[in-house]
Order: structure tokens, then C-alpha cells, then sequence
């Protein structure tokens, strides 16, 4: 005979969503997580956009997705220079991640028009 | 059919529902932001899966009830509904994921922007849920997956260090950014054990005729299927931690993904890495589609079966129709595919032992698996795993949905 049992009816649920909420606030990131943040997201576009362009050098990867990585680094260097920590990234991380967007644009230059710059 | 073509049929398809967008994002994130340090997550959530897939596997061939039948059947229709409401809510943001991932891939390839090819890639979803056999899903795309081995091969050539590898089987405390590794543990084991693919798998043992014969080829399957798909998912991760991590990639965005194979394989690991996408995300997304239309059809007791004509199955292939237009329609919004699969991921974890524990206590019921019940491993190792990823889940998800 099959039996019908409820595992309803505890009060786990309401005690996790408590530790959950109590926890929240924890979370809030200060200033200075935000510049590291900024600069951990500049340098890794920065070195996607170097290796892109090694790869593309040597004919590791097509043209057509080295410029989606492009367009890509460039919207993410919009947005980060959009942000207030932006200027408190250090110079040399920001110039790194300028050099390999136009390092970028420059393999991918020969024999386009259409190409997004940095 | 002998025995063994049966268990090669079934390790190809345990491939196609491991390794999909959520696995490989996970996984390629764990890699570049924490280098070997995660494969622990990788390994425990494959236990975890290999005993879950055998559990659904030994319950349908031994009671000839799918999970949902069963859940309804023993809990009644309360426990069904909670357990339905959040196999639906997750199972649409993973299969919205899948969906992208597919169209990203034919991006990656072809540079039209991923939310112009999300409604045909949806398209070709439907129809071939439409027209096609589960036998044609089980095999014909599984089999296609198996182009993921190209991460295995990745991570031969570029020739990692085994004792760091061994290194990252131990659990061990993050030595920068605690919040985002923890995320990202349970992000990967809610790749891992993602219910849809028990559910799917006890449907198809089902919709294939299983008995007690099988026990031992469900045994095979899931010991053999998921230990490889687990294989392929640290492949991801090994060749992540050796081309992104020394360089400070990140792997913020799935186009940045994409150059992981092409360094250690050249312009074809290129295209190989989009081929695998494409196809691991189109063998989940049956899957997804799949699963979800089964979990509806078995507990309200409508027709269903992949291999039933879509007339005679109504409510059941419309419920797969409603979730793939609703899914690709909201990612031609522009949905970011792999913020959208982490969440997804997180939010699996979090759920788990509202699926898990239900299962278990039918898995120890004599009513239904007679003398093929759990024994104290299999209970020890699902309890222990799910509360974990969950609690883990329960204070990762605020936090990085707060701190970024």
C-alpha cells in the first residue's frame, strides 16, 4: 500500500530565509573592492585583447571573432571609465588596457575600414 | 540490443547531459580566477551525480515509476507542487542559458549578435522535439557531444602539472576573493547535479522499457557516464587554469571562452570549442525541455512520451512549445548567457534538497524499490553533498548578488 505523507510544515524554511536576509548586508562592497574590482576587470581584458591579438598574428583565430573580442574590450572600457573608481585604477593598468585594445585594432586594420577603434 | 551497446548508448547520452553551458562556464571561471584550487568542487559534484543518476535509474527499473510519478504518488499532490513550481522556475533559466549558449556559439562563428540567432536556434529546438524519436535525442545528439573530448586532448597538450591537479582534489581555503570562490563551488555543483537530469534520465529508462535486468547497465551508466562527464568538466577547468589564470583572464564574458582552446589547438580548437558549445547546449536544451514537460505530464497524469505522436500527447509537447518560445524570447532581450548561468547554477545548488530528500526517502521505501533500497553510502553521500552545496549556496548568492 502506498502511503501520502507532507513534508511540509517545518520551520527550516523560515529560519534560512532569516540567516539569508541577516547575512545580506555583509555583502555591500566598500570603495576600495570596487577600485580592485575595476582593476582585476581592466587587466583581464587587457590581457584577453594581447593574447587575441598573438593568436591572430600567427592565424590561431578568424578576423571576425578577434573583432567581436574588440568591440567587447572596448564596451568594457566604456563602462569602466563611466564608473567613479575608474580614476583611482592605476595609470599603468589603464595604459595597459589601452595599448592592447590598439594593438588589437592595429592586427586586425589591415584590409578593413569597418573596424571599431580604441 | 545487447547489453553493451545499451551501456555505450547510455555513457554517450550521460556525456550530452553533463557537459552543457552551465559546467563549461563554471568551470572555465573556476580555472582562470582560482587555477587548479576548485576541481575539488568538480569531483564532489560528480559523486554526487553518479549516485543520483543510479538512484533514478534503480527506481524506475525496479518500481516502473519516473522520480515525479513517485513523488506524487508518495507525498501527494502538496510536496509534488513545491517540488514542480521550482523544477519550473530553475529549469527556464537554465534551458534561457542553454539557448543563449547555442546562440553564442553562433556568433562566435559567424559574428551576427547572439539574440538574432536565439529564436532560430529555438526553432530548431521545437522541431526537432516535434518530429524527432527519443531515441534520435538520446543518440544523435550524444553522440555529436562527444566533440567535447577536444578538452581532454586541450588539456594533454598544454601538459599541467599532476601534482598541482592532485593538489586541487583536496578542499582547501581561497588565498584571495573568499566570496567569488565560494560562488563559484556552488555554482559548479549546481552544474553538477542539476535535477533536470535525473528527471530526464528516469523518463528515458522508461520511455525505454526498463526492468530489474537493467539494474546493471544503469549502474554502468552512471558510474562510467558521469565519471566522464566529470572528466571533461575538469578538462575544462585544467586548460582554463593554464591559459587564462597565468595571464589574469577573468572570463567575465563566454566570447572571452572561446580562446581557450585555440591556444593550445590553433584555429581549429577554435572552432572545436564553438561546435562543443553548440551541441552540449542543444543536447541540455532536449533535455531541459524535455524534463520539464515530463514533471507536468507525470504528476497531473496527462499523456506523455518523446516517441508518442505530438496529437496524441497535446498538453504535453505544448508545455515544451510555451517554455522554448517563452526562453527565446527573452534572450533576444540581450540576457548576458553567463551572468544568466551562474545565477542559474547557484540557484540549483540552493534548491537541492528540496529535490534530493524526497527522492531519498522514496529510494528507502520497500513499497517501491523492494530489495533495491539505498544503503547507508549512497544516503550518507547525497545528504551530506546536497545540504552542503545548499548552505554554501544560501550564503554565497546574497552576498555576491550584493558585493558583485
Amino acid at each position: 500500500m502506498i502511503r501520502t505523507r507532507s513534508l511540509l510544515g517545518s520551520s527550516w524554511g523560515a529560519r534560512l530565509l532569516l540567516l539569508s536576509v541577516t547575512l545580506v548586508p555583509l555583502g555591500c562592497s566598500s570603495p576600495a573592492e570596487r577600485i580592485e574590482r575595476a582593476t582585476r576587470t581592466a587587466s583581464s581584458w587587457a590581457a584577453t585583447a594581447r593574447l587575441t591579438s598573438e593568436a591572430l598574428r600567427i592565424g590561431s583565430l578568424p578576423r571576425g571573432y578577434a573583432s567581436q573580442i574588440l568591440e567587447a574590450a572596448l564596451e568594457r572600457k566604456r563602462q569602466l571609465e563611466g564608473q567613479p573608481e575608474w580614476r583611482s585604477v592605476p595609470g599603468e593598468i589603464r595604459g595597459r588596457l589601452e595599448d592592447a585594445a590598439r594593438e588589437l585594432a592595429a592586427s586586425l586594420d589591415e584590409g578593413s575600414d569597418s573596424l571599431p577603434r580604441p | 540490443m545487447t547489453k553493451l551497446v545499451q551501456i555505450a548508448l547510455g555513457v554517450f547520452t550521460s556525456i550530452g547531459g553533463f557537459l552543457e553551458i552551465g559546467a563549461i562556464a563554471t568551470t572555465a571561471q573556476a580555472g582562470a580566477a582560482f587555477g587548479f584550487q576548485l576541481i575539488w568542487a568538480v569531483l564532489l559534484g560528480t559523486i554526487c551525480v553518479i549516485f543520483l543518476v543510479e538512484m533514478s535509474g534503480r527506481l524506475a527499473a525496479v518500481s516502473r515509476h519516473t522520480i515525479k510519478d513517485a513523488l506524487r504518488e508518495r507525498f501527494g499532490p502538496r510536496v509534488y507542487m513545491v517540488t514542480l513550481v521550482s523544477d519550473v522556475l530553475i529549469n527556464l533559466m537554465v534551458l534561457a542559458a542553454e539557448i543563449g549558449g547555442m546562440s553564442l556559439a553562433l556568433q562566435l562563428v559567424t559574428g551576427i549578435s547572439f539574440q538574432w540567432w536565439a529564436v532560430p536556434v529555438g526553432l530548431l529546438t521545437w522541431f526537432v522535439l516535434w518530429k524527432g524519436t527519443f531515441g534520435l535525442i538520446e543518440n544523435g545528439v550524444s553522440l555529436l557531444g562527444m566533440v567535447a573530448i577536444v578538452f581532454v586532448v586541450a588539456a594533454f597538450t598544454l601538459q599541467p602539472s599532476l601534482h598541482e591537479i592532485g593538489a586541487g582534489l583536496l578542499p582547501s581555503l581561497p588565498s584571495h576573493r573568499p566570496l567569488h570562490y565560494w560562488f563559484i563551488a556552488v555554482s559548479i555543483l549546481g552544474a553538477a547535479i542539476s535535477p533536470y537530469l535525473f528527471y530526464f534520465y528516469s523518463s528515458g529508462a522508461i520511455e525505454d522499457d526498463w526492468d530489474e535486468s537493467h539494474i546493471g547497465v544503469n549502474r554502468a551508466v552512471a558510474v562510467i557516464g558521469m565519471g566522464f562527464g566529470g572528466l571533461l568538466a575538469t578538462a575544462v577547468l585544467v586548460v582554463a587554469a593554464m591559459v587564462f589564470h597565468p595571464v589574469g583572464i577573468e572570463a567575465e564574458r563566454l566570447e572571452q571562452v572561446a580562446l581557450l582552446l585555440s591556444q593550445p589547438l590553433g584555429r581549429w580548437g577554435f572552432y572545436l570549442f564553438a561546435a562543443t558549445l553548440f551541441i552540449c547546449c542543444l543536447g541540455a536544451a532536449f533535455e531541459l525541455a524535455l524534463a520539464t514537460a515530463y514533471s507536468f505530464a507525470q504528476g497531473l497524469g496527462w499523456n506523455w512520451g518523446e516517441d508518442v505522436r505530438p496529437r496524441d500527447a497535446s498538453r504535453f509537447t505544448l508545455v515544451y512549445t510555451i517554455m522554448i518560445a517563452g526562453v527565446s524570447l527573452l534572450m533576444v532581450s540581450g540576457i548576458d548567457p553567463l551572468q544568466l548561468t551562474l545565477f542559474s547554477m547557484a540557484l540549483t545548488a540552493l534548491i537541492l534538497p528540496l529535490v534530493t530528500f524526497p527522492f531519498l526517502i522514496l529510494m528507502n521505501d520497500r513499497d517501491y524499490v523492494g530489495d533495491y533500497g539505498n544503503g547507508w553510502i549512497s544516503n550518507t553521500a547525497v545528504i551530506t553533498i546536497s545540504l552542503l552545496a545548499s548552505l554554501l549556496a544560501l550564503v554565497a548568492i546574497p552576498l555576491q548578488l550584493l558585493g558583485g
